[in-house]
Formats: C-alpha cells, structure tokens, sequence
C-alpha cells in the first residue's frame, strides 16, 4: 500500500474537491429518529473536523449519540425513521446531498468504515477471500487477477498469517479477532483517506486488541489517512488518539488534544468517567471507586438545559435552564459547561475544526 | 494423583470455604457432516485452588481459556470429568441430588448480560422471590424480604411490581444481585458482573458487590477479562490459560511483579487510561490461543510465549516463588 495513491483512479467527487476543506466535517448534525414513543433525539447539533493523519476518539457510552454520527457519514442512517439535519461534507462536497451511486463510490473508496461485530458484517455464504476481492474489484479499480493478489497483500498486511491458504475458507473458519482485520482489510481495501472505526476493538480480548490498535496506528503513519475512533474505554483512548471529542446525550460536551484531556479534564462528566475508571491512580488504595451517579438520559426525553445536570454533582440553577456554549482555552480545549464561563466562547469555526477555516 | 510441591502449598489456606483440586471438565463435541467424530474439548483441565470464607478470588483469561467453566464447575452447574471440590470441607463432587440442592442455596451465580438473564414475563418481586417460592416460603415474609433487598440494592419498593423492560442495564443488574441475596448464600461466583455496563454504571456496581460482600459475609470468586475490574475488587488473582491456571498471587504483588510470560504479556497488552504511559514498551503477542481441543504438548503457552526454550516441551509444576505467589513456568 502507498500513500501516493493516483487520485485519477478514483471516480468520486475529487473533482469538486476544496483543497482548503478539512477532510471530513460535521456541520451542526442533528439526527431524529422518529418513533412511537416520541421522537428519538440521538444527535444534536454536533460540529467536529477530521483532518488527515490524525486519529479522532469519539468517546461516550451507549445512548450518547457516537455511533449514531458514524454512520451518518455515509447515510447509513435509514430514512425514515431518522430525521437528519445538518451538513457532512467530505472534502467540501456535502455527503446527504450526494447521489446513491456517489455514496457507493464513496463509501470504500474514500471512506472505509468498520464495525464492532466482525461476526455480523462478514456474509457467512462468500469466502473471506470473495469478500475481499469483492471490495477490491466493485470500484473497478483492480480486474480480478490483481484483485486476487492484492487481497492476499492485504490480508497479509492486516496479519492474517497464511493469507493465500486462507483466501478460499469460510468466515466461520477464522476467529473473532482474524475476523476483525478481514474487516480492517476490507475496509482499507481501497486506501481510502478516511477510516471510520466504530468499537472495532470491543469484541476483542486485550492481547488482540492491542495488535489492532497497532495495526491502525502503523497504517494511519504509513498513508496519512484520518481515522474517527468511536470506543467507550478511554484507556483506549489514551494508548490511540490524538484528538478526543466526549459525548452525552447527543451532543460534544468537551473536546480536546489527548494530553491536555486526560490531564485537564474540565467537564464534571469527563471527570466522573476518568475517576470511575477501577485500578488508577485516582482510585488506587480506595475502597469505593467514585461512581457517577443516575443514570445516562432517555433519548426520548432528555433534561432541559445541560443534558448532565441530573446526575452532575455542581449543577447550578442555570445548568437545568439552557445548554451552555463551547468555551474554549488557549491550547484549543472547548468545554460546554457553565463552570467554565470564565473563558471566551469558541467561534463556529473553532468548533468545528483547527481553524484552518477562514 | 499425586500433587506438586507447588499445588499442595497452593491448597493450604487456613479456613478454607471452597477447595479444587485436580479439576478438569472437558466437553465432547460432535463434528463432521453426519457429527460422528467427536472431538474433546479440554476447557478446564487440571485446576488447583482453594479460597478462603471471607475472600475475593478473581479470575482472569482470554475468551475461550476456560474460566466461565471453572466457575460453573465450581458451583457444581457443571460435573466435573475429574477432580474434586469441597465445600465448606464437604465434598460436593459425591453427593445426592437433594443434598446437591441444599448446598446450591450457599452457592450464587451472578451473569454477566441483565438483559437475557432475567425472564421479561415476570415482575422484578417475583424474579428475586423465584428462588425462595420454590422452598415454599410464605408470600408475605418473601415479599418483605424482596422489600428489603430492593433498598439494598440501591433500588425501592416502588420497583417490586415492574417488568425488566423497564430497566436500564445497570438497575437490572441490581435486580439480578439481589434475586442470587434472597437465599443468603455464602459463595458467589460473579462471571463478568459489568462487561456489560457503561463505564460510569460499572463503578455503581462494583462499589455495590463490595458493600454487599461485608454486609453478608460473601466470598467471591469473579471471573473477569477486565484487569483493571480485577485489580480493584480482588484479593488474589488467578491467570488462565488454556484450562489450566498459570500463575496466582496476591493481587498488587502479581500487578506489580508478574512472572509467568503470559501474565507479563497480558498485563502489558492491556490499554491503560493514561497517555503519557502510551509509549511504554509492550510486550504484544503474536498469534491467538490456540485450540483447546488439540492444546500444544509441554507448557501450553510456548508456541506464542517469547521466552520458550528446550525445557517448555515438559509440562511446567506449580511453585511458590514468594510467599503465596505461584507460578507454572519453566523460567523459575
């Protein structure tokens, strides 16, 4: 794999690429889902920028809207029941108002994407090999011959030792975490600019784990591609990403570099999740770890203001009124929360990427 | 069978509330078109261990290694194929099936997924009283009891008529702690109590298995995949691999001072919250556990351990390298 792929092959939106644009951007999303319940407030008017080579944890837990936004990215998001408002541009070119066949040309070619049960997302019917292949040559960009030596490459890559024995057996033939970079291969098939990891070590025993996460690393230095990492472990946080971004409740409610994050955290919820964390440091030698009280909002009918302040143990009389603005810090760390007022509110464009955005 | 040095020394615990020794539990699985071949497939095979009233015994392992079953064979949901394990000095491998379930009623098991443990046609009362209806006690003492448990918990009286729908995964985990509390047991094997929690529930429940253990007395065997889980809640830990336990310590000194190369490699591959440690040197392993059908000959570990030599193709004894800290390796 190189990271001088000719952007000529691709058949995709290159054309109206904006060269200034970050490589991938949310633009205030919102994502509805409508239901018989009520409506479903999954996301809500989230901004965030990806650029390339860097590796963005989407972090929260279930409920909080992370994997809802990752799949938008490639309108996975079925319509109806969902609802989505709001921009994603990839290179500039908003992706909800592209054609199915731009999306298809899209989705594998520059943005790769895997999920969390590698056990589900294989067809069990096709050999692993067929399916990689299948990856190759749908964006006619291998012939079958090629496509056959470069699956092997691939799996070979993404260390599945023995690929080309390996090529004609079964999915249920290979274990949970070989299963797993099957998925990565397939994904990475196309070297797209752009992986879109959604709890991709979750299913995994550590030992595995810690093989995958060095694998997207090496491979993120090796083509320069941008990955979204969506976990709810935030020492997986810590061992990957450069940038991290919290969610609670549809929304980002802290966002910043990895260091200034876990040294600094500035909302009480972050706080609560690094101190809930069992054997570290904060907890070590104490009997009771320090628990977040309550529990996350129903979806259906979150909390007026801040959608934390229910279980947030310095919530003010204005926390329960209005949802509080990004403030942002010198080094570019922003906090939605009233604690921090002190500091100016972050611009639009700050929220949304590094400023690069004039 | 004779015991090692090792394994003898292991058993010694001065009041011991459960004892294996020698345990293996290997299940036949059929194969093949017309599932004529049947192969064995070895998931506990040859534990030592004896835990002490009053302890947290945790248990860690990849998937597969054989911990779920250790524990259910412990609890006697499983017969062992060979080995015994006493209870409160009685050995419960060679009893009858009524004295089988006088003795469940000491022992509980806590599951790891609240949502398909609990039956969703029933209401939370009767979930937690199901255990004690069947021994006939009065409705009204066993709703007082439920009453009770609920607040324990940390919920209330007002959830006894609801369904489980109704309950996020962490409120029912309460429940299903406090339906294995009705019968006052002794023992409770935990297998993987918060896997499947959000990280802020995981700290509620853990904080509430430890207010729980003093209040009732419980000695806890807790089967994790989660070291920093049990690093928090255990007072010693057990590392599994492949069926058998590799090594066993006190908890921070096996942290501290791991010494088999699998606990070594376990300890190093795990993520920790801290990115300034993220350029530490890891040990990652290559390649996956390999089958516990055909396990390799020797020491299980040397086709990935990084340190195998000459030696390893011997099956590695149990020895005490500190005090109370042991290890099956060939390096010691």
């Amino acid at each position: 794999m190189t990271a001088n792929t000719p952007s000529t092959t691709h058949t995709s939106l290159t054309e109206s690429d904006d060269t200034n644009a970050p490589l991938l951007e949310y633009d205030t999303l919102d994502v509805t889902f409508e239901t018989q319940r009520g409506d479903v407030k999954a996301v809500n008017g989230v901004s965030f920028a990806l650029e390339a080579g860097e590796i963005l944890c989407l972090v929260g837990e279930s409920g909080s809207g992370k994997s809802v936004t990752a799949q938008s990215s490639l309108n996975l998001v079925p319509q109806p029941p969902g609802v989505i408002e709001g921009e994603i541009r990839y290179r500039g070119k908003d992706i909800r108002t592209a054609s199915k066949n731009e999306i298809r040309s899209i989705r594998g070619n520059d943005i790769g994407i895997i999920f969390q049960d590698p056990i589900s997302s294989l067809n069990p019917v096709h050999t692993v090999g067929g399916q990689v292949i299948e990856a190759l040559t749908s964006h006619d960009r291998w012939s079958g011959a090629e496509a056959r030596e470069r699956a092997v490459e691939l799996m070979e890559k993404v260390g599945i030792p023995d690929a080309s024995a390996r090529l004609d057996d079964y999915p249920f033939e290979f274990s949970g975490g070989m299963r797993q970079r099957v998925m990565i291969a397939i994904a990475l098939a196309n070297e797209p600019d752009v992986l879109i990891a959604d709890e991709a070590t979750t299913a995994l025993d550590v030992t595995i784990e810690a093989q995958v996460l060095k694998l997207i690393t090496e491979l993120r230095d090796e083509t320069g591609m941008g990955v979204i990492f969506i976990t709810h472990d935030f020492g997986v946080v810590a061992e990957i990403a450069d940038r991290v971004a919290v969610m609670y409740g549809g929304n980002i409610v802290e966002r910043g570099e990895v260091f200034s994050l876990f040294e600094n955290p500035k909302h009480p919820y972050t706080q609560g999740l690094l101190g809930s964390i069992p054997g570290t440091a904060v907890q070590a030698g104490a009997d009771h770890l320090q628990a977040i009280e309550g529990e996350p909002p129903e979806m259906t009918d979150l909390p007026t203001g801040c959608t934390f302040h229910p279980r947030c143990p310095k919530a003010m009389e204005h926390c329960r009124e209005e949802m509080p603005p990004n403030y942002v810090d010198s080094d570019d760390h922003q906090v939605r929360c009233y604690l921090h007022d002190d500091l100016p509110e972050a611009d639009d464009s700050a929220t949304r990427g590094r400023g690069e955005r004039e | 069978m004779s015991l090692s040095a090792g394994a003898r020394s292991l058993l010694d615990v001065s009041d011991p509330l459960i004892e294996a020794e020698g345990l293996k539990k290997h299940f036949e699985e059929t194969s093949g078109v017309l599932r004529r071949e049947t192969q064995n497939v070895r998931a506990v095979d040859g534990v030592d261990i004896a835990i002490e009233r009053g302890e947290t015994f945790g248990l860690v392992g990849e998937s597969g290694c054989g911990k779920s079953t250790l524990g259910r064979t412990l609890l006697q949901l499983y017969e062992p194929t060979a080995g015994t394990v006493r209870f409160d000095s009685e050995d419960v491998t060679d009893v009858s099936k009524s004295e089988l379930r006088q003795l469940r009623r000491r022992m509980q098991l806590v599951f790891q997924d609240p949502f398909s443990s609990l039956n969703p046609r029933r209401r939370v009362g009767e979930i937690i009283e199901e255990p004690i209806a069947i021994q006939g006690v009065p409705k009204a003492e066993r709703q007082e009891r439920a009453y009770e448990l609920l607040e324990q918990v940390g919920l209330s009286e007002e959830h006894y008529g609801r369904y489980p729908h109704a309950f996020s995964g962490g409120q029912r985990q309460r429940i299903g702690i406090a339906r294995s509390l009705i019968v006052e047991p002794e023992f409770i094997v935990a297998d993987e109590p918060v896997s499947a929690l959000d990280v802020s529930i995981q700290a509620q429940i853990l904080n509430l298995l430890d207010d729980i253990q003093n209040d009732y007395n419980l000695t806890y065997f807790v089967i994790a995949h989660d070291l920093s889980v049990v690093r928090h809640i255990a007072d010693r830990v057990g590392v599994m691999y492949l069926g058998e336990l590799v090594e066993i310590g006190p908890t921070e000194q096996l942290f501290e001072n791991p010494l088999h190369p699998y606990t070594q490699a376990l300890l190093s591959s795990a993520p920790v919250p801290d990115p300034t440690q993220r350029d530490r040197e890891k040990q990652i392993l290559e390649g996956e556990p390999p089958s516990p059908i055909d396990p390799p000959s020797g020491c299980k570990f040397r086709t990935r351990c990084p340190e195998a030599f000459d030696a390893c193709t011997e099956e590695p004894e149990l020895q005490e390298i500190e005090p109370n800290h042991f290890v099956s390796c060939h390096l010691y």
